[in-house]
């Protein structure tokens, strides 16, 4: 099975679909986002857990899939390195996850600030 | 050096590195952490070629992480080697009250065992080491274990050395040059050594014996000779008093033959007899 068709297998039950143009694009932002952030990849990246994380918001539709995950990809890096190695890459999506689909309601351009604040708050009351 | 593997060759290893430093739990690094485990890679190769010549490094050279993984028994074989001398200083040691050297070898190299990471950072010296040695270590040349390691086997001879004489008698020669030794920064065994050395060349009976007197001597016989030949001449005191006090510690000898030059030309450079107290 190609690379498109094991996404598509996931995602098309929540109404997506990625091309192999799109999948290319994101490889592409990508290389662009880790160059940004000073980082260094070894395997796959995390796009397809991403992809699977986020495939089943409310906030996703096939309108503005390809734009959400590279946004997505591009914050992910940028708190890998806030956050100095120290977070596990699981628990960052987990803390994207909830603020996405949660306070931000699918607005990207808030959750570079409400991240903080989610993890804040789970350190302190352990919600 | 391993400048003879190309980056791609390394690659794969700090990839090895950066799963066992996040513990699979991170697909990324940073460029910064990628450069500290390149580096670290780099340094263990070197361990394991030390000791090897040009042909034995080609002949070793199959492939970068066979020479890494010998390079990583080379480093564990250091630290195993660099704590054995280590308890061995230990036996007995004394610090004569100097806080600079007691801090060092007691809180600080342990310290550098317990937080010395020999796969991810070996390159890391860890400690500042305050205390000076008489061959001081050139850091920019020696990092990690083969620098501690180094520095441990200068602190074991200085101490061998420094057994040899009455406690007592070092602690009053210390205080002569310093009143405040004991809070101060410099090479103990360079002081008593010095003293030695003068003792001998005007044949005084003991090292606890100097005076004014026996500086105004100690400067005759200066002002007879040459740099050289006063180098020369304490070369063949120490040369001497290894073969009778150290049975033959040949490291011992250049240890201490280390200092022969700078006390000579510190002799010769001082005109006036008060001022030796700045020399020892």
């Amino acid at each position: 099975m190609d690379e498109v068709a094991k996404y598509n297998e996931i995602i098309v039950g929540y109404g997506l679909k990625l091309t192999e143009p799109d999948l290319q694009y994101l490889a592409e932002q990508r290389k662009l986002s880790l160059q940004w952030s000073n980082r260094i990849e070894f395997g796959e990246g995390i796009l397809k857990e991403l992809v699977f994380r986020f495939c089943d918001s409310p906030y996703v539709d096939q309108h503005n899939f390809v734009e959400t995950m590279e946004q997505l990809q591009d914050i992910f890096y940028e708190y890998k390195n806030e956050f100095a190695e120290e977070i596990p890459d699981d628990e960052l999506l987990d803390y994207m996850e909830e603020a996405f689909n949660g306070i931000c309601q699918g607005a990207i351009e808030f959750m570079e600030d409400t991240i903080l604040e989610v993890i804040a708050r789970r350190e302190r009351g352990g919600e | 050096m391993s400048e003879d593997y190309t980056m791609e060759e390394l690659l794969p290893i700090v990839k090895d590195l950066a799963e066992l430093y996040t513990s699979k739990a991170s697909t990324s690094i940073t460029y910064d952490a990628a450069r500290v485990f390149m580096e670290a890679i780099q340094y263990v190769i070197r361990c394991g070629r030390m000791g090897c010549d040009r042909q034995q490094i080609m002949i070793a050279h199959r492939d970068a992480r066979t020479e890494y993984a010998a390079g990583i028994e080379m480093v564990n074989h250091l630290i195993q080697e660099a704590l054995g001398e280590y308890n061995q200083l230990m036996v007995n040691y004394e610090d004569y009250g100097n806080k600079n050297y007691g801090s060092v070898v007691r809180d600080g190299i342990p310290g550098f065992f317990l937080y010395y990471q020999p796969k991810f950072k070996p390159q890391d010296t860890i400690l500042t080491l305050d205390y000076p040695t008489l061959i001081p270590l050139d850091m920019r040349e020696m990092t990690g274990i083969v620098a501690i390691k180094q520095y441990i086997h200068y602190l074991f001879l200085e101490q061998t050395f420094l057994k040899k004489f009455d406690p007592w008698l070092l602690r009053e020669i210390l205080s002569h040059y310093r009143q405040d030794y004991v809070s101060q920064y410099f090479n103990l065994a360079m002081i008593i050594e010095r003293n030695l050395l003068a003792a001998r060349l005007i044949n005084l009976p003991t090292l606890g014996s100097r005076t004014i007197t026996t500086d105004m001597r100690l400067k005759k016989k200066v002002d007879t000779m040459t740099v050289d030949e006063m180098e020369n001449l304490f070369n063949t005191i120490i040369h001497q008093l290894i073969r009778k006090e150290f049975s033959e510690k040949e490291d011992l000898e250049e240890y201490l033959r280390a200092d022969c030059r700078n006390f000579a030309v510190g002799l010769k450079e001082i005109e006036d007899t008060k001022y030796y107290v700045n020399l020892f």
